[in-house]
């Protein structure tokens, strides 16, 4: 089994109550994958615990990377949120769980 | 007008400006500039309780102060909190007969902008909350404060005096390194893509030791945080630049710039920022010498015609315990406990209960969930309009000796409900906001 983290690092940070996901592939070889299997979708399913939605998904092809938006990740966001991770540097760990398969 | 010019960042957030590496800076680099942050969405918050002013710059700064006076190096910061022109009157006054000149720029928050609220909503301004849609009715009665967030021209402005330090209030972040580039370089409004670089620069370098190592997914064992390399930058005149770190730890290589680059933005084509629309996808990032990454291209739109605005507003209060389980089964007892706070304990007047297990799943590792855990942490938090309501919901989730093994009282435990002071994104017509720069020195204030 492949995990996100195995071909990508990753950071996260918030606005408000929107996280974002900063996903770089390690090798550019790896861009390709990411794009294919690491769609807004799956990812709206593997936070669906945590986060309402949506999800939207931004290419960086100059930095091998993409962009994960998540509307509604935290809450209510900021003060108001009652999280313990309430700015969501967490997200940047849970997003390289994802099972991207044989690579 | 010079060829390059050299910037730093000695601090990307009230709590990282401890670490004196201005003084670092001004003593043992080349920079001319140096920015530190002290404002964040969070930080406003908490400012709107306290007196405006950032009360730990005082104290940072009079650390340097002397060093800064004898040196060429300006430093532009956003400590002037929620009001930056007060601010900078403490500070002359707190660090006493000091050879020092300050400009503050003043005018998009506190009273300032709170006085024109009004004004601005018979004119049809809307405020609705930008994320969600809402109507500003729901918070109308509560607001508290409101800050927009202004760009870089003002801040090239107060450059043009000779002076120590600029006192910003809520600028964005790239503008304290946009502003010298304005200044220096006499970059105009329609010099798009200069402009859209020296954002990306000023992105880069914001968060500070963001972008040299620190917060680092990939190489984190590596990282050296003793003696933490800060990011310096050498901006060209078309706006391209080299990045390189002030000190032996850290690390700058490819890597730290893509993540810091990726770092709080939304769509990578349309950075909003109050000066430019910058694209992050236009440029090219190659690491050209050990700890030394050059930036190229990068292309910019017009700026856009609203600013956006945050206003701070009273929303209730907050409480939140917890409670230690030990192995055997340390889950199993823990999930035992929220079961009967959720099903059992009163929650009349609470508006929302939240229950995490913290060592299982505090931070959002859906596909990673052992259950033979050693020890859990059961927390509750929850929120309400009525302080007594979380006061009572709170004593009843103490189980003491009712359940097994159980230390209620860990130490990051906050039983005493506080307020909350949230944050309301929207957006205001640029014109909205006069901008107020003022100079001064232990003799007294120019206008």
């Amino acid at each position: 089994m492949v995990l996100l983290r195995d071909i990508a690092h990753c950071r996260s940070g918030d606005k408000g109550d929107v996280v974002n996901i900063g996903v770089i592939a390690t090798e550019p070889e790896y861009y390709e994958i990411i794009e294919e299997r690491v769609t807004a979708d799956k990812v709206e399913k593997h936070f669906e615990e945590m986060c309402t939605g949506p999800v939207e998904r931004y290419p960086l092809p100059n930095l091998h990377a993409f962009n994960y938006v998540l509307q509604g990740a935290l809450d209510g966001g900021g003060q108001r949120s009652l999280r313990i991770d309430q700015i969501g540097k967490g997200y940047a760990g849970g997003i390289q769980s994802i099972d991207i398969g044989d690579i | 007008m010079p060829e390059n010019i050299k910037l730093g960042c000695a601090a990307g957030s009230a709590n990282d400006a401890k670490w004196g590496v201005a003084k670092e800076m001004i003593n043992r680099t080349d920079v001319e500039y140096i920015g530190m942050d002290y404002l964040a969405e969070l930080w406003m918050q908490q400012l709107s309780q306290q007196n405006y002013v950032v009360e730990e710059f005082v104290d940072h700064l009079r650390e340097f102060v002397d060093d800064l006076i004898d040196s060429n190096v300006t430093l532009i910061t956003n400590a002037g909190g929620l009001n930056p022109e007060r601010s900078a009157k403490a500070i002359l006054e707190e660090l006493g007969e000091k050879d020092l000149r300050i400009a503050s720029i003043s005018g998009e928050s506190g009273d300032y902008m709170l006085s024109k609220l009004p004004d601005l909503r018979e004119q049809g301004v809307e405020f609705s909350n930008m994320d969600t849609g809402e109507g500003f009715e729901k918070i109308e009665d509560d607001v508290v404060n409101m800050v927009t967030y202004i760009g870089a021209f003002p801040i090239a402005e107060a450059l043009s005096e000779d002076v120590d330090i600029v006192l910003a209030g809520r600028c964005t972040d790239s503008a304290l390194y946009v502003g010298p580039m304005i200044y220096e370089f006499g970059w105009q409004r329609d010099d798009v893509d200069e402009l859209a670089r020296g954002v990306i620069a000023g992105h880069i370098l914001e968060c500070g030791p963001h972008a040299t190592g620190g917060h680092y997914e990939y190489g984190w064992r590596d990282i050296d945080y003793e003696d933490m390399g800060y990011p310096l930058a050498k901006v060209s005149s078309n706006g391209e630049f080299v990045l390189t770190k002030h000190n032996t730890g850290g690390e700058l290589n490819l890597r730290t710039v893509k993540e810091q680059l990726l770092y709080e933005i939304h769509d990578p084509t349309k950075y909003l920022t109050p000066d430019v629309v910058a694209d992050f996808t236009t440029i090219s990032v190659e690491e050209t010498g050990d700890q030394e990454v050059t930036v190229t291209g990068g292309t910019g739109k017009p700026r856009p015609d609203t600013l956006k605005t945050g206003i701070l507003y009273e929303d209730g209060y907050k409480a939140e315990t917890s409670t230690l389980y030990s192995w055997p089964d340390a889950l199993g007892k823990a999930q035992k406990h929220s079961q009967f706070v959720n099903q059992e304990c009163d929650q009349s007047g609470l508006e929302q209960v939240r229950t995490e297990f913290l060592g299982y799943n505090g931070s959002h590792v859906p596909n990673v969930k052992p259950t033979d855990l050693p020890e859990v942490i059961v927390r509750f938090a929850a929120k309400s309009d009525d302080p007594d309501a979380l006061r009572k919901f709170i004593s009843k989730t103490h189980l003491n000796l009712r359940a097994p093994g159980t230390e209620h009282n860990t130490h990051f435990s906050n039983y005493e409900p506080e307020p909350i002071i949230s944050w309301w994104p929207c957006l205001i017509p640029r014109d909205a906001v006069e901008l107020d720069i003022n100079f001064h020195t232990p003799k007294g204030v120019e206008h």
